[in-house]
């Protein structure tokens, strides 16, 4: 916990740090890695005795959700790799960018990764996982990123973020389901009591999404393509997420949920098929590439690949060289790639073409290449040997495929051959090259990451003892899911695996020997490699972008109106679908109680309402809106509502005055609408119209159905004591609403005051100004005598009347 | 039972939405005598913590609990004080505050006491609607909130962006109160009274499986004339519009307190609190949850997508608000199953813990582009924030915060709502597991969509070089109203337990 | 009654929608008013139609006479009449000052896109 913790809280102070320290930062900062991966290495013996360490933080305890760590022996082994790369490149990345401006910067997002890293490895909550997962993306763009000003680099951080971020997601849903399923989200407990959830009838999807979350994380095939491209970061950057730990997160995953959802015919297909087709795909593409990086990149999509595979076949001895051969290639793979950086940094290219005979100048960098590269190869006695023996052994007795797949790793292994010539001794022998550069040998900081990356290599080929029991051992154990002692030994004997191991030695020199002939083979196939999945993102990403595109234009017009006329549309749809679905379009009309005045009166409304739309001089059109409100106000004096037609009668006059003083100087504006536009608003409106009409219809017919009614009246009318109703409704059920109303109104009040103050002050006219007091003068003065026929509401228009008028007398008192 | 008593609890439940009008008519009445917006920003400030005063006084509170036990008043009650509406009032207070504090120099010295006068008569709506018991009551409060949202639009800024923005806002929204008013009539029809407590009782006692129609089409209605307030699509359109017309202030008060208005307004009328011995409903909100889902896709999918290509900070921040209104409504659709099935956490409940969220850190982000604009050099597009993180860097790492929050990265508030919604959508029982699955993978593809839009917000701040130098001197409201937005995300974050029991309590599940 | 006002709703909202999608700042607020009277002739008739009686208890008895019209919606379309009436006094300033600043009643000109 505080181990992950002090990594977050270091970042934030490493750009303050570098400004202080400059050149000795890089040093600094390595110390908090270094110290990290002394005290989980305390922690080995305690592991290695089949201990779990755990810590816990209780974040939604009614959820059960609570942040917690656990550390088992795949962990050790993931968080001793991470801490101790992470040291030493800190320390690399201080000699390799030394005075750029934004060192700080990267430091900062190393620390912050690695952190993420740790926090990953060492989650025992599913979700607690998954947001350090996607924290290890997002770090990753930053990194890739880092070079901003260039926009390939902005371009390939976005690749990378999306495919990993979004494979992130999948991995989240899949993690939920998991946890339902499991009952738990802790990883301890899922992995405690095995509910069998491999029968479990979600099985299925969420093994595929908790795959695609890990195949787009390890850059599987199709997936790979975001690797290479993820090359464009500084390759300190390259070495250490690249290649060393944030894409073996998806290994790491793999390895953790094995026990869970292994051994199933789904994952040996799935698991396996695509590790083997990433293995070869990988390796064939590395061989095509010039670019040392970019061999460098294909090379470990290759190598991620057997990984994979590996864990496909899952049996013990499988589980085991996946392990030893993660540890090998973090080892050897880190060591070139920092090989990479340290030629491109004193040399200025990276093109293998251009390479050569660099052994004279740089012969420290030279041997750490020359290690790294004979372990990549696999020759003994590097730890590689041993891990590429026990690959061969366990892909060969693998359950029902060894015979497909021994070839394919032999055929991988041969060409794991040719990228270790090109990386580490192509450049170093033959005949020098012009470079850009004139080189020279690398700084301490530059060959120190490879030469100790390397040299552990062979030590640990040497004595293999000392990884197998403490570090290997329990993490077997803790991916198999019982007990695993395993040996390690250099010499296995005379037996298949050295036979495989011999061809593939043989097989790679031969193809080493004829490299510029594949590479001009290779040519050939360029558009059908064009046509990859990186195509695939590209048409995707565009499609995405024209999606919006098109919704924006086609939604976001800007125009009121469209606007209006949607959400006219969607909510009559909706009703109008409420009602199709219930199948009641029709009712009973009821025709009884009409007299002729309703009649009159109904006409009356109508006409002048129609009157009120095709009228063409405006106060034409407000005279026919003025007769529409005192009909309406006659249709409430009909039923029994006299309150409500007092109020009617005056605010209708009030309007009718408001819209005259408004609108009466105003030049007329000529009619704008097409014909068809009117047609079409025509239309839209009837149809709400009709729709209305049988609303209401509806609403006639279903009045006062429940019984609640009845009780309801009984009880207000035995609390309030009242007779008028409307009355006693207004006092005590609205006591609150006449403070509302009044405020309301001053609001409205206010608003017409301070439109008009503003434009007074904004241009200045007073005359201008004065013309437009006048409507809210007249707002004011007639509705004083309100109060008087609607004592009901009688505080709130009388306050509004009020707070109408004041802002009048402001203004007439401020000019 | 005497009637004097309920009536004088009645105001007394009110009382600090009553200080708040009468103080803001107040400031109305005495803007024109003193045009000073630090005075006036104090007076407001002062304004709302009298009003908290009121809420934290023992004898205020202690009404909470007897209107829980008693059935009968609140079939009378025109306003209930519930654990919901204490809630929402806290949360309208401190929101009040903050956005005081954001609008501090924001807004001119001659409009400041109409400006801080409208800003307290809208917090004091928001308290109003969430303790609203009766449906005019709600509308009241409904429209306490709006009218003078629409003066704010206008006082704020007069170009003509500004002004397309007042009245777009205005329209619609008037249109929307319609709609709303059409349902609520409708509901009024349907049980023939306007008290909430009496209607929902009145729809549970008819045939739960076949409410009459009528009852659905007001339904309808009150989500679409809701659905305004929520932005939820497609009665949305406003939104971007108007936030981009409008200044930074008015565009963060449109984006928190309609909000809270909104949701707390369809939690009641839709029958979605269940407080004390009621049992949970089976009126109005659980006959409609397929309503609420594919409002849900919908409004987060337009959303997303229609973000993603906007270089306009404001219009981003608008569309988020709307993506944001489509993670809030699958509460709403899983409310009622989550309840029949006791769930760890109901949908109601990550409602109401998301509207807190959702709150801080899109004020808080609003606040931070405040805080760096000049009336010369306003901050409107992603471009401009270049590089913030060098001249700026505490307020960078605020909006880095809130942007993270807003994504859904954990140890923010954003992380801890979204979890609780899409966790209910997993949880839903199996017969329906497969649609809120569904609902679960298309929210969580959305979330995954909307990540970009904010990343390449905190890309420019931190991965770019400034386009132009931002030089505004440091003002200690806005950095206070940011500071307590950026608290509030984290807090929620790291510890979100006690808001989250507060929002259970609140619906009562 | 009952057929006739629901006809006559209908009409008033069709007149209503027709005008606020018209392109003229005036018609739209002509539009606005038209469709807050078939509102509050919809929460009338959402009460009940009764012809007649006043909702009032007389001297000495407990309960109104029936048949009286219901008090509830008058007090409903009291208070939105009144509200609206503060609406409108807005709207109509809102526009005219948009009117004079755009010089023309064309709700289009009010626009800014997205791009």
């Amino acid at each position: 916990m505080t181990a992950v913790l002090s990594g977050f809280v270091l970042a934030l102070v490493a750009p303050g740090l570098y400004r202080r320290a400059r050149a000795g930062a890089g040093w600094l900062l390595a110390l908090l890695p270094l110290g990290l991966a002394g005290y989980f290495g305390s922690y080995t013996e305690a592991v290695a005795a089949g201990e779990t360490v755990r810590a816990s933080y209780s974040w939604a305890p009614a959820l059960g959700v609570d942040l917690s760590f656990c550390l088992d022996g795949l962990s050790l082994l993931f968080a001793l790799l991470i801490t101790g790369i992470g040291a030493l490149i800190l320390i690399y990345a201080g000699g390799y960018l030394s005075g750029h401006p934004q060192l700080g910067r990267l430091y900062a997002f190393l620390l912050l990764f690695m952190a993420s890293m740790l926090g990953l490895v060492l989650a025992d909550n599913l979700l607690a996982l998954f947001v350090f997962w996607e924290l290890t993306s997002l770090s990753s763009y930053l990194l890739i990123g880092f070079d901003h000003e260039r926009a390939e680099a902005r371009a390939a951080a976005l690749q990378a973020l999306l495919v990993t971020g979004g494979g992130g997601l999948a991995l989240l849903a899949g993690l939920l389901l998991l946890g339902q399923a499991g009952g738990s989200l802790e990883l301890s407990v899922l992995l405690g009591q095995p509910h069998d959830l491999r029968g479990h009838p979600l099985y299925l999807p969420m093994l595929l999404l908790v795959l695609l979350g890990a195949f787009t994380k390890s850059a599987q095939f199709p997936f790979h393509f975001w690797l290479p491209g993820a090359m464009a970061a500084p390759t300190p950057i390259s070495a250490y997420l690249h290649s060393a730990t944030m894409v073996k997160a998806g290994v790491y995953l793999l390895a953790r949920l094995h026990p869970l959802l292994g051994g199933t015919d789904a994952w040996h297909a799935l698991v396996t098929g695509f590790g083997a087709a990433t293995m070869l795909a990988g390796g064939l593409l590395a061989v095509t590439q010039t670019d040392l990086k970019r061999i460098l990149a294909y090379s470990t999509v290759s190598a991620l690949g057997t990984l994979v595979l590996l864990l496909g076949i899952g049996t013990s001895a499988a589980v085991t060289a996946a392990l030893v051969f993660l540890l090998a290639h973090a080892l050897y793979k880190g060591a070139l790639f920092l090989v990479a950086g340290a030629l491109d940094h004193e040399t200025g290219t990276r093109d293998v073409r251009q390479l050569g005979g660099l052994w004279r100048t740089m012969p420290v960098t030279a041997a750490a290449a020359g290690l790294a590269a004979l372990s990549l190869a696999g020759f003994a006695p590097f730890l590689s040997f041993i891990g590429k023996e026990l690959v061969f052994e366990a892909v060969w007795a693998a359950p029902g495929a060894g015979f497909i797949l021994a070839p394919a790793a032999v055929l991988a292994g041969a060409l794991f051959v040719v990228t270790a010539g090109l990386t580490g001794v192509r450049p170093f022998w033959g005949a020098p090259r012009a470079t850009p550069r004139p080189p020279h040998e690398a700084p301490l900081s530059l060959w120190l990451g490879p030469v100790l990356l390397a040299g552990s290599g062979l030590l640990f080929g040497l004595w293999p003892a000392l990884v197998a029991a403490q570090l290997v051992s329990p993490a077997v154990t803790a991916v198999v899911g019982h007990p695993q002692h395993v040996l390690l030994a250099l010499w296995h004997g005379f037996n298949l695996a050295l036979a495989l191991s011999g061809v593939s030695l043989v097989l790679g020199l031969a193809l080493y020997l004829g490299w510029n002939a594949i590479r001009r083979a290779s040519a050939c196939l360029e558009p059908l490699l064009n046509r990859g999945p990186a195509m695939w993102y590209e048409v995707a990403l565009r499609g995405l972008n024209r999606l919006a595109q098109g919704q924006t234009r086609l939604l976001q017009s800007g125009y009121l109106r469209y606007y209006l006329m949607i959400v006219l549309v969607a909510t009559a749809g909706l009703t109008g679908a409420t009602l199709v679905r219930r199948g009641r379009l029709a009712s009973p009309v009821d025709w009884s109680g009409l007299s002729f005045y309703d009649a009159g009166l109904a006409l009356l409304i109508l006409l002048a309402t129609a009157a009120a739309v095709l009228a063409r001089s405006r106060l034409a059109a407000i005279a026919a809106l003025g007769v529409v409100g005192y009909s309406v106000a006659l249709v409430f004096v009909l039923f029994g509502a006299p309150d409500v037609a007092m109020t009617q009668f005056l605010v209708e006059t009030l309007t009718v005055i408001l819209f005259v003083l408004v609108f009466y100087h105003l030049p007329e504006s000529p009619a704008v609408s097409h014909t068809l536009a009117r047609l079409r608003d025509a239309l839209l409106a009837a149809a709400v119209g009709v729709l209305m009409t049988g609303l209401v219809l509806l609403a006639g017919d279903v009045q006062y159905h429940p019984p609640i009614s009845a009780y309801f009246a009984e009880h207000s009318l035995a609390d309030a004591h009242g007779r008028n109703l409307v009355n006693v409704i207004l006092v005590d059920f609205r006591g609150l609403d006449t403070l509302g109303e009044i405020t309301v109104l001053a609001v409205a009040g206010v608003g017409v005051y301070a439109l008009l103050k503003l434009r007074v002050g904004a241009q200045g006219h007073s005359a201008a100004g004065s013309t437009e007091v006048q409507p809210a003068r007249t707002d004011a003065a007639p509705l004083e005598p309100e109060p008087g026929p609607v004592p009901a509401v009688n505080g709130a228009p009388q306050d509004g009347g009020l707070a109408l008028a004041n802002p009048a007398a402001e203004e007439g008192g401020g000019r | 039972m005497n009637p004097t008593v309920e009536l004088a609890n009645v105001y007394l439940l009110a009382l600090p939405e009553i200080v708040l009008t009468l103080s803001a008519c107040l400031l109305f009445l005495a803007g024109t005598f003193r045009q000073n917006r630090h005075f006036w920003a104090m007076k407001s400030l002062g304004i709302l913590g009298a009003a908290a005063f009121i809420l934290a006084l023992p004898f205020y509170r202690q009404p909470v609990d007897p209107l829980f036990a008693l059935q009968a008043p609140n079939m009378v009650q025109p306003i209930v004080l519930d654990r919901l509406a204490l809630l929402l009032k806290i949360v309208a207070l401190i929101g009040g505050a903050v956005l005081v504090l954001f609008s501090w120099n924001e807004v001119s010295d001659d409009l400041a006491a109409e400006y801080h006068a409208c800003l307290l008569v809208i917090i004091a709506g928001v308290g109003l609607s969430a303790m609203a018991n009766d449906l005019i009551i709600l509308f009241l409060a409904l429209e306490m909130i709006s009218i003078p949202t629409y003066v704010i639009l206008y006082l704020q800024k007069t170009d003509l962006g500004a002004r397309e923005a007042a009245a777009k806002y205005f329209l619609l929204s008037v249109f929307s109160t319609g709609l709303l008013l059409f349902g609520f009539s409708y509901l009024y029809g349907l049980c023939g009274t306007t008290n909430i407590t009496a209607l929902l009782d009145g729809l549970r006692s008819t045939d739960a499986g076949r409410l009459p129609l009528i009852a659905l089409v007001a339904l309808v209605m009150v989500v679409a004339g809701l659905g305004f307030k929520i932005t939820a699509v497609p009665f949305h359109f406003y939104a971007p519009d108007v936030y981009q017309g409008t200044s930074l202030t008015s565009a963060a008060l449109l984006a928190f307190v309609p909000k809270v208005a909104g949701f707390a307004a369809l939690l009641r009328v839709l029958d979605f609190v269940w407080p004390g011995n009621r049992p949970p409903g089976v009126a109005l909100g659980t006959q409609a949850p397929i309503l609420f889902w594919i409002l849900a896709a919908m409004t987060m999918t337009v959303g997303n997508v229609l973000a993603l290509l906007q270089d306009n900070l404001k219009r981003i921040l608008a569309y988020s608000s709307v993506a944001h209104a489509g993670y809030m409504l699958i509460g709403l659709a899983t409310a009622p199953e989550l309840a029949h099935q006791a769930a760890a956490v109901g949908g109601g409940q990550a409602v109401v813990f998301y509207l807190v969220s959702y709150g801080a850190m899109t004020v808080g982000a609003f606040a931070v582009l405040a805080y760096l604009s000049t009336p010369q050099a306003p901050i409107e597009t992603v471009d401009d924030l270049a590089g913030v993180s060098r001249s700026h860097p505490a307020v960078a790492l605020m909006m880095a915060i809130f942007l993270f929050s807003l994504i859904g990265m954990p140890l923010t508030a954003g992380f801890a709502g979204k979890f609780f919604l899409f966790l209910g959508a997993l949880e839903v029982r199996p017969e329906q597991a497969v649609l809120f699955r569904c609902l679960a993978l298309i929210a969580a593809l959305n979330a995954a969509a909307g990540a970009w839009y904010y990343l390449r917000i905190i890309a420019a701040m931190y991965l770019r070089t400034p386009l132009r130098a931002i030089d505004k001197p440091a003002t200690w409201p806005g950095l206070a109203a940011i500071a307590v937005c950026a608290a509030i995300t984290v807090a929620l974050g790291v510890y979100p337990t006690p808001l989250l029991q507060a929002a259970k309590a609140a619906v009562g599940q | 009654m009952a057929a006739l006002l629901a006809i006559l709703i209908g009409c008033l909202y069709a007149a209503g929608v027709y005008m606020m999608l018209r392109r003229s700042l005036f018609k739209l607020i002509l539009g606005l008013v038209l469709l807050s009277h078939g509102a509050n002739l919809l929460i009338f008739t959402a009460g009940g139609l009764t012809r007649a009686q006043p909702p009032i208890i007389p001297a000495g008895a407990d309960a109104p006479v029936v048949p009286s019209a219901d008090p509830l919606p008058q007090a409903l379309i009291l208070t939105a009449i009144v509200i609206g009436f503060g609406v409108l006094a807005f709207a109509l300033v809102l526009f005219h000052r948009a009117y004079q600043t755009i010089g023309s009643d064309d709700p289009d000109e009010l626009r800014v896109s997205d791009g």
